[in-house]
């Protein structure tokens, strides 16, 4: 459980309703992890959906390429909402961060209860697909 | 012969006493050097600094020393950048280590050939260097791939205070 | 009906003695303990299997036992007998380490100086008890608890004990975690226990490059009999930290380093042939070598309490037991301890630092045994 505000600082959700984020409050977790940190391996079982709160984190695609994520509002992990549901790339803390982790499970049911929040999302997530497929190539 | 008699008749306790002496010397002379190393090596730098200083503008020492024709015709200088000594020093390791990967290079095998050669915090230093531009994405075709800066030039901060004041 | 009895007395069975039947059931425990209790894997499991080797009854003369001359064994233990492996594991192992963690907190190596008394203590106990000064040194060395300077050193001293040391050095560094916690908490209060350590500083790439370079010029200009086993030591490290010999590092940390061992445990293990181990003189080495290992992390815990009457910073004593050189088992017990007594104290790191000094010692120290005794 996190606080409304936060989900609206961290600016990935800013054109969601308060009503949407009250619920994605409820499931969303603040998570702190070290630098140098791994946290999720390219491959393995995509499980959740982060949003950048603070800090730097890299995106390692097996293609070589790399994206370079820092400060708030990305989101990160998009594969648990996406089949085949596996991780496309690696994300490892270049510095302490932050991130509000979703479980894809949560995120689903909330989906399936709230259509109009299912588009919305589904639409960010298709346009941060897009503009990674380039880093995937 | 035993007890103290066989002792003294194999020269034990001068062996002894010799050996544990040696030993400690041995360790204590390793411990004094190991511990004014990093001070010898500061005032190593300090000294290299100053003639550098005196000859021409401070010039990271990887960077001078390994120069490419893109060097040559370079951009005019448009930022410089403060690093202190080990952060220069890392910056010098990560170009020798790209010059290996050559450009545009792979940040995850960059931050793979840190690691592996124990680099300190190089995960940290990676985004320092992304963050003050020193490291750029090369963009087009080669988007996820990064390069050097060249139009950017690195001064060295004297202490390690300097970096909070940044 | 006379061919087969013959052929039988030729046999394994035929010539079979209890000396041999102890000894490949000393050779199962070994195998056993490397492989159910992943105490040393890497060695006891090729060391037992050279006690098999070593102890299956031959016909003499027939140019197989690993001390007839010919043998493919013996040619293999010429490495042993001439001191040939230890050096290159010592190279294997310098490739490995990264020193940092000693160059960050140099007093501590004194630890692993203080560690190496219990080398001398038992030197002087055997002498005593009545061994030569050339085997004294050999039983001495146990404490080092550093398998290859141990065979080093009894090749070259006192070549007929190298079986039996090998042996009592290999098992008691498999046996660090219960031979010393006892002595650790009884030398130790609950309060130093808990004592916590600070962060390391870090250590540049220049420092390490430069250590070893200089540790090998000055430790080898005092101890110059140490030569071999610390010039590959920091030969070793050197390969590893300079960057531009990579591939030599990564062969000499990788195979070369498992070869030697390969060869060194299957050869020490088969040296350790019944009418040569089972003998009073075995016993007598394993009971100094237990007392060894004891008095070496004593001397490593009571050397950082006597540190802290001095140092404004307080050491944890718990980590002059890392002195003891068995890298990187006696660290692990230390972080152990200390985790015991508060769980987030992790002393490992630290511990590190006195352990791989005690390398370098217990190097200095064989070198020193070996240019007062050799004759």
């Amino acid at each position: 459980m996190i606080d409304i505000s936060e989900l609206k600082e961290s600016g990935y959700f800013s054109d969601f309703s308060d009503s949407d984020l009250a619920e994605l409050a409820v499931i969303g977790t603040a998570t702190h992890w070290q630098e140098g940190e791994i946290i999720f391996q390219q491959g393995s079982p995509a499980k959740n959906f982060f949003i950048l709160k603070k800090g730097t984190v890299l995106l390692c695609f097996p293609s070589g390429r790399s994206l370079h994520l820092k400060n708030g509002g990305h989101g990160i992990g998009w594969s648990s909402l996406v089949s085949p549901f596996r991780y496309t790339a690696t994300g490892i803390c270049l510095t302490d961060t932050t991130l509000i982790q979703f479980s894809g499970t949560e995120l689903y049911s909330l989906i399936r209860m709230n259509a109009d929040f299912g588009h919305k999302l589904m639409a960010k997530i298709a346009r941060t697909m897009e503009e990674r497929k380039k880093y995937r190539v | 012969m035993y007890g103290v008699d066989a002792i003294s008749a194999a020269n034990g306790w001068m062996i002894t006493v010799a050996g544990i002496s040696i030993v400690f010397s041995g360790l204590l002379v390793l411990c004094f050097f190991i511990s004014n190393m990093e001070k010898a090596i500061k005032l190593w730098d300090k000294q290299k600094e100053k003639v550098k200083h005196a000859k021409l503008k401070p010039v990271p020492e990887l960077v001078k020393s390994k120069k490419t024709r893109d060097d040559k015709k370079r951009a005019t200088v448009t930022k410089v950048v403060w690093l202190t000594p080990e952060q220069v020093e890392i910056y010098n390791y990560y170009r020798w280590i790209t010059e290996r990967l050559g450009e545009p290079f792979s940040l995850q095998r960059l931050l793979e050939h840190a690691e592996k050669r124990g680099i300190h915090r190089p995960h940290y230093h990676l985004d320092m260097f992304l963050q003050e531009g020193l490291i750029y994405d090369a963009g087009g075709d080669k988007i996820g791939f990064h390069r050097w800066a060249r139009d950017i030039r690195i001064e060295l901060i004297e202490d390690e205070s300097g970096k909070a004041a940044k | 009906m006379d061919l087969i009895i013959n052929f039988f007395h030729n046999t394994g069975f035929g010539l079979a003695t209890y000396g041999h039947l102890i000894m490949i059931a000393v050779g199962l425990v070994f195998i056993y303990l490397g492989i159910a209790k992943h105490y040393e894997p890497l060695l006891l499991v090729p060391i037992g299997f050279g006690i098999l080797m070593g102890n299956i009854p031959v016909f003499k003369g027939l140019g197989l036992g690993i001390y007839e001359k010919g043998s493919v064994l013996n040619y293999l233990y010429f490495g042993v007998r001439q001191g040939v492996y230890p050096p290159l594991i010592f190279l294997g192992i310098g490739a490995m380490t990264d020193f940092s963690t000693m160059l960050a907190r140099p007093k501590l190596m004194l630890l692993g100086a203080a560690a190496q008394v219990g080398i001398f203590v038992t030197f002087l106990a055997a002498l005593a008890l009545g061994f030569p000064a050339n085997e004294a040194g050999s039983i001495g060395i146990i404490g080092g608890a550093d398998g290859p300077t141990a065979i080093f050193l009894s090749a070259k001293l006192a070549p007929h004990l190298v079986g039996p040391i090998a042996i009592a050095a290999y098992s008691y560094m498999a046996l660090v975690p219960v031979i010393q916690p006892p002595i650790m908490y009884l030398l130790t209060t609950k309060e130093e226990r808990l004592i916590k350590m600070s962060d390391p500083r870090p250590v540049s790439k220049r420092e390490k490059i430069l250590f070893p370079i200089v540790a090998f010029l000055l430790c080898c200009f005092l101890a110059p009999a140490a030569l071999p086993l610390l010039g590959m030591l920091f030969l070793g490290n050197l390969l590893k930290e300079c960057l531009v010999a990579d591939r030599l590092a990564q062969t000499a940390r990788t195979a070369l380093i498992d070869i030697v061992t390969i060869l060194l445990g299957v050869t020490v293990g088969a040296s350790t042939q019944a009418d040569v181990f089972l003998t009073c003189k075995s016993i007598g080495i394993f009971c100094l070598g237990a007392a060894s290992f004891m008095v070496a992390t004593a001397g490593g815990v009571l050397f950082a309490k006597l540190m802290n009457l001095f140092s404004k910073e307080k050491i944890n004593p718990l980590l002059g037991a890392a002195g003891v050189s068995a890298v990187p088992d006696a660290a692990r017990v230390v972080q152990l301890i200390g985790n015991k007594e508060d769980p987030t104290n992790y002393l490992l790191m630290h511990a590190m630092g006195p352990n791989i000094s005690g390398v370098i010692g217990s190097a200095i120290a064989a070198g020193v045994l070996w240019s007062f005794l050799l004759k």
